[in-house]
């Protein structure tokens, strides 16, 4: 049996966490006792810190019934909507067969393990459908746990309560194995146990492993035969960059670790060479990092992924190297502008489509045609007197933000509080022009509608029409094949 | 050893009852009958199954024995049972089932019990009200009522037993009066359940079939279906949907 599973704490009393971790759940779970409904518990952190064992442990103090949907081929959101809609909103019926009445404070805890885990592999939807499950409040407590809580979407995160956990550090580790080794009658020496946890980087499961590695079935484990290979972790970008700026310890082998493509590397690098270099450094850093893009244009052309690794060498050592000295102090490394460049890019495009077919569509013209006015247009809102630009502007329906889109900002507003203040609104329904025709009204009305009716009729003729050719010319594409 | 020939149409039925709930059951093979029963993973609804000997075409077993089926498998498979055939089904080592019938033979490999889920102990359950009715008309109440929510309400008084849904603009009511069912106490209670786990059990049954419904207040519901002409005995026990203040 797997240590890890043995040793799982049984109450929260066993559980190795930060105290301020544990208080909050504990109170969280007091609360519900109480009637209280609550959101659902976020617990976030590194793998093996304990955030199931804490769930687990939560529901075995509280006697609450656990529901368990861990990381399994039969997972998929689905699966889990059918099963947390269900069971969050009924009431139980336990293992041995007892009704649990919510009423009478018998809750079950449903966990869902690795949630970023699921929205990776499967269709996105599945978590709005989480979503709205949990905005409904539902009346069992629910936990989930994810690793990287930020992959969730910002609107499941604003509906849960989140907790993080940090990793854990050497002497927490080291107390809890020692513990273990304790209750299994090995005995390991101090420096044993020190290495093991130094090795596993915080992350107390693999510690546990290691020491069952090492340890099963003898009665003293000392220094020497300690033989388990260094644990690879991942590590994230930032202490990454740190290495890579501060150090001249070659790091290239570290980006393999990284959850990051070279593509996407390569920005993080460039975003942040003008913090720590300066002059002639700045330019034999930029220097290099353009090779390393080369590079990579390469790999993109012909496809051969073999490049990768000169182009992670030339920006990752081959930065470092750069250096004589690193800069002193503190550097807090930004994220790469040009991913934010680019969506600001993208909104922009997409602001001015929008308004280009509303030109289009309400001037009678093509969204091509609509960009040879569009300039015009602007001129004129931008030059006349304010009521103009705002009937304008009301004709074409456009919105503050396109407004300020199109001018100036001052007029931009100017327009809109006076489209706003007025009520211009454009006239959609243009049947008051009926009222010119006086009495020919009503025969005028039918005349149309018979008229609209034809027209369907012969819209109709003509898309069955279309569609034929369209099938001709499809099966005799597919005849001559 | 077992070797077991039933009706086709008794194994598509108690194979459609388990997997409403679950991807795999173990199935005990006693002395007098073939039972089942296993909870959903939400655990709120628990299904059982009893064929008893007597339903049986041919029964034999060297020893009581319980075997863990894959019941969604056996469940494709028999749904290509035709009316009225007869089926085999005999285990000879641990590892694999065999299910014979028409001229298939189809070996499926059957799973460690012990890798399945720890099995519920049957709830004892005070229920007040029994209700007697043809399962056909409650399939009706229960798929009317799909259609405008996610809940139902079941509600029994002297005046008869009523499947109430509430939608956001509509609600429809279904009632049945004493003279409507086939046996009914006059008792009282209510409860609400979940559609979305009736409209699985209810897949078991047809019309013609018998369903007693067992209902307290408040409290689980118990829906024993007589199906496969009376010869398997499908037993549904939901637990009832928290109502809101």
């Amino acid at each position: 049996m797997l240590w890890v599973e043995k040793y799982r704490p049984q109450t929260i009393d066993d559980v190795v966490a930060e105290r301020q971790v544990i208080q909050k759940v504990v109170s969280w779970a007091e609360r519900w006792k109480m009637g209280e409904r609550q959101k659902p518990l976020l617990l976030a952190g590194p793998p093996g810190v304990g955030k199931t064992s804490l769930a687990l442990a939560l529901a075995n103090t509280m006697g609450w019934e656990v529901v368990e949907l861990n990381a399994s081929d039969q997972r998929s959101w689905d699966v889990i909507n059918r099963i947390v809609g269900e069971g969050a909103f009924s009431e139980t019926i336990s293992d041995d067969g007892e009704l649990l009445s919510s009423r009478t404070g018998r809750l079950k805890l449903i966990i869902l393990d690795e949630v970023d885990n699921v929205h990776k592999k499967e269709d996105a939807g599945g978590e709005g459908a989480l979503l709205r499950i949990v905005k409904r409040r539902p009346p069992q407590p629910m936990i989930l746990i994810a690793n990287d809580p930020y992959s969730l979407s910002a609107d499941l995160r604003r509906e849960v309560e989140m907790i993080s956990f940090r990793r854990l550090n050497k002497n927490q580790i080291a107390k809890v194995l020692e513990r273990i080794c304790i209750r299994e009658g090995v005995r390991c020496d101090r420096e044993v146990l020190k290495l093991i946890a130094e090795n596993s980087g915080g992350d107390l499961r693999a510690a546990i492993n290691d020491l069952q590695a090492v340890a099963e079935g003898r009665e003293s484990v000392k220094p020497e035969d300690i033989v388990t290979g260094k644990r690879t972790q991942e590590i994230d970008i930032f202490r990454f960059l740190q290495k890579v700026f501060k150090t001249k310890i070659p790091a290239h082998g570290d980006a393999m670790l990284l959850d990051e493509s070279p593509e996407d590397l390569i920005m993080w690098i460039e975003e942040n060479i003008p913090l720590e270099y300066e002059g002639e450094r700045l330019y034999r850093a930029y220097r290099l990092v353009s090779r390393a893009d080369i590079f990579l244009g390469r790999v993109k052309r012909r496809q051969f992924y073999r490049l990768w690794k000169y182009s992670t060498y030339l920006m990752t050592t081959g930065v470092q190297n750069v250096k004589d000295e690193p800069k002193r102090g503190f550097t807090k490394y930004h994220s790469p502008s040009v991913w934010r460049k680019l969506m600001y890019a993208r909104k922009r495009r997409e602001m001015f489509r929008r308004i280009l077919k509303k030109i289009g569509r309400y001037s009678h013209m093509s969204s091509r045609k609509a960009m040879e006015q569009y300039h015009y247009l602007r001129q004129i809102l931008q030059n006349t007197d304010i009521e103009h630009a705002a009937r304008i502007s009301a004709f074409y329906t456009f919105s503050r933000d396109e407004l300020e889109f199109m001018i100036d900002e001052k007029k931009a507003g100017e327009i809109a509080e006076f489209i706003q203040h007025h009520g211009l609104h454009r006239v959609e329904d243009e049947t008051f022009l009926s009222t010119y025709t006086g009495g020919k009204k009503e025969d005028k009305e039918r005349s149309e509608k018979e008229k609209e009716k034809d027209e369907k009729v012969d819209q109709e003729e003509k898309k069955e029409h279309v569609r034929k050719q369209k099938n001709l010319t499809l099966d005799a594409f597919f005849g001559e094949d | 050893m077992i070797d077991v020939i039933m009706d086709g149409d008794i194994l598509k039925s108690i194979t459609r009852a388990m997997v409403a709930l679950v991807s795999e059951a173990r199935f005990h093979f006693m002395d007098d009958r073939i039972h089942s029963r296993a909870v959903d993973p939400a655990n709120v609804a628990m299904v059982i199954f009893d064929v008893s000997r007597e339903n049986l075409e041919a029964y034999s077993i060297d020893e009581e024995k319980t075997v863990g089926v894959d019941v969604n498998r056996i469940y494709d498979i028999a749904k290509s049972i035709k009316k009225n055939e007869l089926v085999e089904l005999k285990v000879e080592d641990e590892a694999t089932l065999r299910v014979k019938f028409g001229s298939v033979e189809y070996s499926v490999s059957l799973i460690d019990p012990s890798a399945i889920r720890k099995e519920p102990k049957i709830p004892n359950l005070e229920l007040p009200a029994k209700i007697v009715l043809d399962a056909g008309e409650f399939k009706k109440a229960i798929a009317a009522a799909d259609r405008i929510s996610d809940h139902v309400i079941f509600r029994s008084d002297s005046t008869g037993f009523y499947i109430e849904a509430e939608g956001d603009v509509d609600r429809i009511v279904f009632h049945m009066s004493e003279a409507d069912l086939i046996e009914f106490n006059r008792a009282e209670a209510r409860s609400m359940f979940s559609i979305e786990y009736l409209k699985e059990f209810i897949k078991v049954a047809g019309t013609g079939d018998m369903l007693t419904v067992h209902l307290g207040t408040n409290y689980p519901v118990r829906l024993v279906f007589d199906v496969s002409g009376g010869k398997a005995r499908v037993e549904y026990i939901l637990a009832p949907r928290i109502e809101a203040e």
